[in-house]
């Protein structure tokens, strides 16, 4: 424990529209309640309305940082993985998000911000800067990322060719990715469908992989984020 | 029972109320035509038009009862506790904004119960808590700072607010909560319009430049002729507790807005918060109210509650 300085919160007197939308974002006692309920109800709800099944949940690791990342089709695959964090990371963990969707109004930033925890990532205009937050979030330990390397929703359900960001986050680093595959969500939810459907989800988590003997170049990321595909792929064939 | 609404006193007030802001929008409307005050008009503009919100949710809370207002002024104790917590640092120890937010909703528990004895015993309570979170943590050092931190928030914000929700337990309350209320704003702006205009020798330089001796005397001498003026709404005070009234917000209102002043200074922040725009935060906007409520309270209860009222 430090001796005591002040130390505001630097968003004070930004406007909440503007806030939501920065990251790192600072401790809040009423969002982490928030966060909290939310994350309760979700879990009720995609208990019983799609039989969420989660497998594997004792392959997170415990102490170390780490990137859980998945193949994505739908916007249950987040909620989905999110259910699989335990009760007591929930506040430190985030799900990475498009900026230019889920933070393009008030109330999206608001949702995202608080129930999501999520981290803004600008994946057109400047993706390495928004890679470097993910970096920044990773480097305290026991903090962990929810990521989908597609980068996009797929429109029909195949796994789309993983991008190099996720090489990036764990090449060289003690960083571990988790890798995880979701069936059904896709048949549940698909891109473009307002209302969901009730059929059965399940999430498949592997084992952690380390990058850390990969080399930080443009070749080891591509290798790192192929790597990370492949496995997913094979967890989809265990299912 | 008698709903507070339908009161002659509440009435005139919030006619009184909506009569001052509907008046200071038109003045601002045709200052808005005269090129010379177009700016001037902008800038009083930003800080008037919280007021067509603020106003009415006031005015609102109060004529739906004790209940309405001791739950409003429970949010307000909260988000502005909250606001001081975000300025210095203490929102991120997790122990100590749980008994400091619990500490005030145990404080407006009993102000719900109007169970005046648990009222002044639960900041004792609350800050006893406080003090024994370094000892169940094992931890000592900058312990006091965040004790110390959590106490102000707890009795300052929390308990001095408080004790405007119990305003209107009194006869007649709900006229001495709008008419405090009212006054100590109006106070506040006159200060900043005749500071503006007027103002010419400052004296608190150090902790908040803009004051004025001619703004204080301006806001004295709008406080003590809206007193004045109301007097006929406010029938159990005579001449010796109007006067004291009028003191009351001059000096309680201008002190409120300088430890909030001073308190900014310290940590080297403008405002406490921008939820208000042309304000700040909510504590930029209640800080007189803070200082005011437990003055004007014992004022009232040592000179007009019946006896035994307050228990």
């Amino acid at each position: 424990m430090k001796d005591w300085t002040y130390d505001p919160d630097p968003t004070i007197e930004k406007p909440l529209a503007e806030s939501l939308t920065l990251f790192p974002r600072e401790k809040d006692f009423f969002f982490s309640g928030l966060r909290y309920l939310w994350n309760f109800l979700l879990r009720a709800w995609l208990k019983m309305y799609f039989r969420l099944e989660i497998r594997g949940r004792e392959q997170l690791p415990k102490a170390e940082s780490y990137v859980l990342v998945a193949n994505h089709s739908s916007h249950l695959d987040a909620v989905a993985l999110s259910s699989a964090i335990p009760w007591r990371s929930i506040g430190a963990t985030f799900s990475v998000a498009a900026k230019d969707y889920f933070f393009s109004s008030f109330f999206r930033s608001l949702f995202s911000a608080v129930c999501a925890n999520a981290i803004p990532f600008e994946r057109h205009k400047n993706p390495r800067e928004s890679l470097e937050l993910c970096a920044d979030a990773l480097a305290v330990s026991g903090q962990a990322l929810i990521l989908f390397p597609e980068g996009t929703r797929s429109q029909d359900g195949t796994i789309l060719t993983f991008k190099p960001g996720i090489g990036f986050l764990t090449a060289g680093t003690n960083r571990l990715v988790v890798p995880a595959y979701i069936s059904g969500a896709y048949r549940a939810w698909p891109k473009g469908k307002c209302c969901p459907r009730p059929k059965k989800v399940t999430v498949r988590i592997g084992k952690p992989l380390s990058f850390q003997s990969v080399p930080r170049t443009k070749e080891g990321f591509a290798q790192a984020a192929k790597t990370v595909e492949q496995e997913v792929i094979k967890l989809q064939g265990e299912l | 029972m008698l709903m507070v609404w339908s009161s002659a006193s509440y009435q005139f007030f919030c006619i009184l109320f909506l009569a001052v802001i509907g008046g200071c929008g038109m003045l601002i409307a045709v200052l808005k035509t005269i090129p010379r005050f177009r700016d001037l008009a902008a800038s009083i503009w930003r800080p008037y038009f919280p007021w067509l919100i603020m106003g009415p949710l006031i005015l609102g809370a109060v004529g739906l009862g004790e209940g309405a207002v001791a739950l409003s002024l429970f949010l307000l104790s909260i988000f502005c506790a909250k606001e001081f917590a975000k300025a210095t640092g203490l929102y991120r120890e997790g122990w100590f904004m749980a008994v400091l937010y619990l500490g005030i909703a145990g404080i407006y528990g009993a102000v719900w119960m109007g169970w005046f004895g648990l009222f002044t015993a639960m900041p004792v309570y609350a800050a006893a808590a406080l003090f024994l979170i370094p000892i169940l943590k094992n931890q000592s050092k900058g312990m006091i700072q965040r004790v110390g931190l959590s106490a102000i928030a707890l009795i300052y914000i929390g308990w001095f607010l408080s004790h405007l929700a119990f305003l209107e337990a009194f006869p007649n309350g709900a006229a001495y909560l709008l008419y405090l209320i009212m006054g100590t704003e109006l106070n506040d702006a006159s200060a900043f319009l005749f500071g503006k205009f007027f103002g010419k020798h400052r004296f608190i330089s150090n902790i908040s430049p803009k004051k004025t001796i001619e703004g204080s005397l301006g806001a004295l001498a709008v406080t003590s002729l809206y007193t004045w003026g109301v007097s006929g709404y406010l029938p159990e005070l005579h001449f010796g507790l109007l006067s004291l009234s009028a003191l009351i917000i001059w000096l309680g209102g201008t002190f409120g807005d300088l430890i909030i002043s001073f308190v900014k200074r310290d940590i080297g922040i403008k405002d406490m918060g921008a939820l208000i725009p042309g304000h700040g935060g909510l504590l930029d906007r209640a800080d007189s109210l803070i200082f005011v409520a437990p003055l004007y309270f014992h004022m009232l209860k040592y000179f007009i509650a019946p006896t035994g009222f307050f228990q």
